[in-house]
């Protein structure tokens, strides 16, 4: 029995030293630190393995198009072509200011990409653009995880270590969408964001457009139960998401304003509660722009007086991302359907609509 | 042994189990990748007729591809997707 007593006393020396060691000194947020740490630094591979198998996705895209040095024109573009935002603290012409800039950095980056790439259809320009801008995106995520990982551990900030060991999963889902999309990209297959350009070519029955109204932006113009129906989506099957508010601002000038409605058809974020493949009908501009296109949509609806719908498919990131899928489809096809109960409730008959379909109409003509 | 003992024995053990119970569980129930296939729609532009095949590299909605079976009317791709197949 005195053996046995001897252990409980130890147990209970032990559980007092323990209690001592997490109350009082800093030893477990070290070894938090450490565990932490080394959750991040193992994900880090992970991203690490991903922007490698991205590098070489689009290296070899180039080399199948006749780029010489492909490796060279990808270095020369991750790590340039950033964009420094305006001052937004004064507010006013900030719109004018975000679109100057945005138009020269694109203007910038479609002249590397043409004189890399020299005369070939401009679709093709377009995805190479985006494989690009794919690869970029990857690059950028990789060098913020390590900078935060770095910082934590050189100012033993566990604290932000550990906030970014929790982000982990989020981000490596994100960056895999991103590397996934390559697949879609270069090859040209629907992605989940193209639901809006897909509603917009069916509503024009897979026809031709009838011109550009703006760069890498097409018009068509259909008849659907007696009303005039003006239909806007970026210019495919390239990777493209071409510029639907000044097209739409266009359009509705070229006919004094006389439009009965507007209605804006795009991807939406979904929440985590909600399911997939969700068709939603509300009022606005639903377009994911940094301002310049959405503000066009708006002002020309408020200008003349034009009422705004939307009408939005739910998915995740990882599914906007992603090569389309049949549940997608499918939603698309509802929110097709949607389209037209709108048209036909509440455009009166020899009447004008406008419908813009946003998004990146990769692999939809 | 002291039944004391014994049971911070059990205490223990059972707490390393519930604390790892979880990461076994997900660990043994991952599911196998689905079986994914890529697929392009087809549509007659006159009688609406449909034909579901393989995607083909070249593949894009609009893309004007054959003729109809049923009257010889141009047919186009009006759909791209992936369909996920069962196991097996």
């Amino acid at each position: 029995m005195e053996g046995v007593d001897n252990i409980v006393s130890y147990l209970i020396v032990l559980l007092f030293l323990a209690s001592f060691i997490m109350n009082f000194t800093d030893i477990p947020q070290r070894i938090q630190l450490q565990r932490y740490s080394s959750f991040v630094r193992r994900r880090l591979y992970q991203l690490e393995e991903l922007e490698v198998d991205a590098r070489r996705k689009a290296v070899s895209y180039m080399s199948s198009l006749g780029v010489s040095e492909p490796a060279k024109v990808l270095e020369g573009f991750v790590n340039n072509f950033f964009l420094i935002r305006p001052v937004e603290l004064e507010p006013i012409d900030i719109i004018r200011r975000y679109k100057h800039l945005i138009r020269t950095r694109e203007s910038s980056v479609r002249d590397y990409i043409r004189t890399v790439l020299g005369k070939v259809e401009r679709s093709i320009q377009y995805s190479v653009e985006t494989v690009l801008e794919v690869v970029s995106v990857i690059r950028l995520i990789n060098k913020l995880v390590r900078h935060y990982l770095e910082l934590g551990l050189k100012y033993n900030n566990w604290i932000l270590v550990m906030q970014l060991a929790i982000q982990m999963p989020e981000i490596v889902e994100l960056t895999k969408a991103y590397a996934n999309s390559l697949n879609a990209f270069t090859s040209g297959i629907p992605i989940g964001d193209s639901v809006g350009p897909l509603v917009a070519k069916m509503l024009s029955k897979w026809g031709e457009p009838l011109r550009e109204v703006v760069e890498g932006t097409d018009l068509y113009e259909v008849e659907i139960e007696g009303r005039r129906v003006y239909i806007i989506k970026a210019s495919g099957p390239g990777s493209n998401v071409g510029w639907p508010g000044e097209a739409l601002e266009k359009v509705i000038e070229e006919v004094g304003g006389s439009v009965d409605r507007i209605i804006t058809v795009d991807a939406a974020l979904k929440l985590e509660s909600e399911e997939s493949g969700e068709v939603a009908y509300g009022t606005g501009a639903a377009i994911g722009d940094i301002g310049p296109e959405k503000i066009a949509i708006e002002r020309v609806a408020s200008k003349y007086s034009i009422p705004l719908d939307a009408v939005v498919v739910k998915m995740s990131e990882m599914e906007a991302l992603s090569p389309l899928s049949k549940k997608l489809y499918e939603a698309a096809v509802k929110a097709y359907e949607e389209v037209l109960r709108v048209i036909r409730d509440k455009v009166r008959e020899g009447n004008r609509v406008v419908v813009v379909g946003v998004g990146n109409t990769v692999g939809v003509r | 042994m002291d039944p004391l003992l014994t049971a911070l024995l059990i205490l223990s053990a059972l707490l390393i189990l519930t604390t790892l119970l979880p990461w076994i569980l997900a660990f043994t129930r991952k599911p196998g990748p689905a079986r994914e296939e890529l697929v392009s729609v087809l549509r007659c532009s006159k009688c609406g007729y449909e034909e579901i095949r393989k995607y083909n590299k070249g593949d894009y909605v609009g893309r004007p591809v054959g003729s109809c079976p049923r009257d010889g009317s141009r047919m186009v791709i009006k759909a791209i997707y992936v369909e996920t197949l069962p196991q097996g």
